[in-house]
């Protein structure tokens, strides 16, 4: 890559879909493992896996827009499960790219609500209406940027929004706004129900 | 000369990892990537 490349800004924020991992060698005295394992034959070297550690492919463009368009197909390509930014302002940040909404999922105190509403979020039924999502994930705490930023105060059940990051202030008119649990075909209906607005 | 001016310029690119967020025990960002279900950008450099 270039010295550029990795502090890009759209790079770095690619990056959150993916685990970036360093692997100081010490020419050759460290890790030797991992670089028996992949190959390394010489510095630097780029290699994408899947999470398991198979390798994918080895980074084949050093420009920032090319990295960036390889994170991106390999993060949507070889993710397992259902991934989850960790605060409004990396999803954001991924959704205007994308051209996405955000569907923020604030995990209450309720064990039970809380995971009723996880598992209706992560249906297979739901699979392709997240692909329309940039998701979000955190635990409610009054103290936090986001719960301020929301105003999420009661941490006890889940609560959903869904947002556009485009709006001028998303957090005043959020798409759509669900507390406590629902099952898959319940959360199928509201959030079809928002994007056929926005048609 | 020229063999001093590269090897200045392979230290100097090695050691950019600019601001990605770098994990830097690949053992515990191995077994992250595994638990999270996220692929892995892998990059060996050496800074030793």
């Amino acid at each position: 890559m270039s010295a550029g490349a990795f502090s890009d800004d759209k790079v770095v924020a690619a990056a959150a879909k993916i685990e970036c991992v360093l692997v100081d060698c010490n020419w050759g005295q460290a890790h030797k493992d991992l670089s028996d394992k992949y190959k390394i034959r010489g510095y630097p070297t780029v290699v994408f896996t899947d999470s398991d550690g198979k390798q994918i492919e080895l980074m084949t463009d050093r420009t920032a827009a090319a990295l960036v368009k390889q994170i991106t197909t390999i993060a949507d390509k070889h993710t397992k499960g259902v991934t989850y930014l960790p605060s409004w302002e990396k999803a954001s940040e991924a959704a205007k790219k994308e051209q996405k909404l955000v569907l923020y999922f604030f995990v209450g105190s309720d064990k039970d609500e809380s995971a009723a509403l996880k598992a209706a979020i992560e249906d297979d039924s739901l699979e392709k209406l997240r692909e329309s999502f940039v998701l979000v994930r955190m635990k409610v705490d009054p103290d936090a940027a986001d719960c301020k930023r929301f105003e999420i105060l009661d941490g006890t059940s889940p609560l959903l929004l869904i947002l556009d990051p485009a709006a001028e202030k998303p957090e005043e008119k959020p798409l759509m706004r669900v507390t406590g649990k629902r099952d898959a075909e319940q959360l199928k209906q509201m959030i079809e129900t928002v994007l056929e607005a926005r048609k | 000369m020229i063999r001093f001016a590269l090897i200045l310029f392979v230290a100097a690119f090695n050691q950019d990892g600019g601001k990605m967020p770098w994990k830097k025990d690949p053992v515990a960002a191995i077994a992250e990537a595994k638990k999270s279900g996220k692929p892995m950008m892998i990059f060996f450099t050496s800074q030793g």
